[in-house]
């Protein structure tokens, strides 16, 4: 089903492109609504991750595991993030912002998308133990808070873990090929 | 890589250092190749697993991208983009027309958004959003039917504090009712989901274990919810293996779990 709307948006099909609409666009616009944005913002948002998705596609006819739904979700959630964190960048000036067309960063999007999909895909390989604690770790969960959630009994046990377990996943996504496009030395 | 250089990059990450060690730290980068690969990744990790950011990269210059930038460029795609607005112009139309349908015919078509919001929410495979679509607050049992001696009064208060999102405060009145009365499994459900609502995975499984172990009638729902839990803290080996069991066994939400687990 997922080739056949990849196939169809490529064409431009208007009936599969109106189905799309209908069984996606109220979730994304829902979740933007809810996290600082209006109509608008939405409507761009979907647009983006659409022709996101195509161009990808026509480049490399890459896999959607999930269904397409899903995944355009995801795409639309993550880029407004990109554009949330863009602005909050701009506002407060912490880094310089060249200015880039929009060409530009629609592609430097797309790469950014590839890479949090690599970083998930080998944070699922690691084990169960390892990514639970990663993830309260990266959610900026402070080590007493862990102590307190998990079976460990000190902050310098995990610690200790967070290391062990960080490590195992730096050297999955340093040893995956996809990365030597991704890491931007 | 050892675990000082790691903390180090931890405390850089999250702004914990001195402006000197601050200034000493980017030194290093300059000179040492292997700290800067390392501090490289950790941060695009930081940035990539943290939901409130995000990982951008430089405006640097890769086949790959330019690739990308000569299709986003291109007639076709420039032409999907216009068909893409007039879809969407349509499709706004559409909309205003049937949230006026919608309004006159109010009870038959909220019924229908209610379950049609459900089949977009539970299409997602974030896992957090898994739990999310999943956990169904609206739907527990409510204590509001009961209400005849102060304790059930008790628990009324607690669950209006839990719908007002006081999760803190409602497990304190709800563990005040567990240290003298064990018979209602709903208690047990309301303290476990406050708990994952703050994070709290421990005390979460804890309670669902207890609900589990103990003898209430309704023991076999906390494997829904310690499934979910696992789900929200991505735990999905142990989430699918409790999912697993509510199949077999046909407890409850056991459709549910199968189509959870389908996800997963």
């Amino acid at each position: 089903m997922t080739e056949v709307f990849l196939k169809a948006l490529i064409k431009g099909d208007s009936k599969v492109i109106s189905k799309i609409y209908k069984t996606t666009f109220l979730s994304v616009q829902k979740f933007i609504l809810q996290n600082k944005g209006n109509e608008q913002d939405s409507e761009d948002i979907f647009q983006k991750a659409l022709l996101q998705i195509v161009v990808r596609y026509k480049r490399e006819k890459f896999e959607i595991t999930s269904s397409f739904e899903a995944y355009l979700f995801t795409v639309c959630k993550n880029l407004w993030r990109r554009e949330l964190n863009s602005y909050r960048k701009r506002v407060t000036n912490t880094e310089v912002i060249e200015l880039k067309s929009d060409y530009r960063d629609n592609s430097l999007a797309l790469v950014e998308q590839k890479r949090q999909e690599l970083f998930i895909e080998k944070l699922n390989e690691i084990s169960d133990n390892c990514r639970n604690i990663l993830t309260l770790f990266f959610a900026k969960t402070s080590y007493a808070d862990i102590v307190e959630n998990t079976e460990y009994n000190s902050e310098s046990v995990v610690r200790q873990r967070v290391f062990k377990c960080k490590k195992k996943l730096t050297d999955l996504i340093k040893k995956d090929v996809r990365y030597n496009s991704l890491k931007e030395l | 890589m050892s675990l000082k250089d790691d903390i180090l990059i931890e405390h850089f990450l999250r702004n914990r250092l001195s402006k000197e060690e601050e200034s000493q730290f980017l030194k290093r980068i300059e000179l040492d190749e292997h700290f800067k690969e390392q501090f490289v990744i950790e941060k695009q990790l930081f940035e990539t697993l943290n939901e409130e950011e995000w990982s951008f990269m430089g405006n640097v210059n890769t086949t790959e991208i330019e690739e990308y930038e000569k299709l986003f460029k291109s007639e076709e795609t420039l032409e999907l983009k216009k068909k893409l607005k007039e879809v969407s112009s349509n499709y706004k139309k559409n909309t205003r027309r049937k949230r006026i349908i919608t309004f006159i015919s109010s009870a038959a078509a909220i019924v229908f958004f209610v379950i049609g919001l459900n089949i977009f929410f539970t299409s997602t495979v974030d896992s957090k959003e898994l739990y999310a679509n999943n956990i169904e607050l609206e739907k527990l049992p409510s204590f509001k039917n009961r209400g005849e001696n102060n304790a059930e009064i008790h628990l009324i208060t607690a669950e209006e504090l839990f719908k007002e999102k006081k999760y803190k405060k409602s497990i304190s009145v709800f563990d005040e009712f567990l240290m003298k009365n064990k018979s209602n499994s709903s208690v047990y459900i309301y303290k476990a989901i406050a708990h994952i609502e703050l994070n709290q995975y421990k005390k979460g499984k804890n309670i669902l274990d207890e609900l589990i172990h103990s003898d209430l009638i309704d023991a076999e729902k906390g494997y829904w919810y310690k499934g979910l839990l696992f789900v929200k803290f991505n735990e999905l080996e142990n989430a699918k293996k409790t999912l697993n069991i509510i199949v077999e066994k046909s407890y409850f939400k056991n459709k549910e779990a199968k189509s959870l687990l389908e996800k997963l």
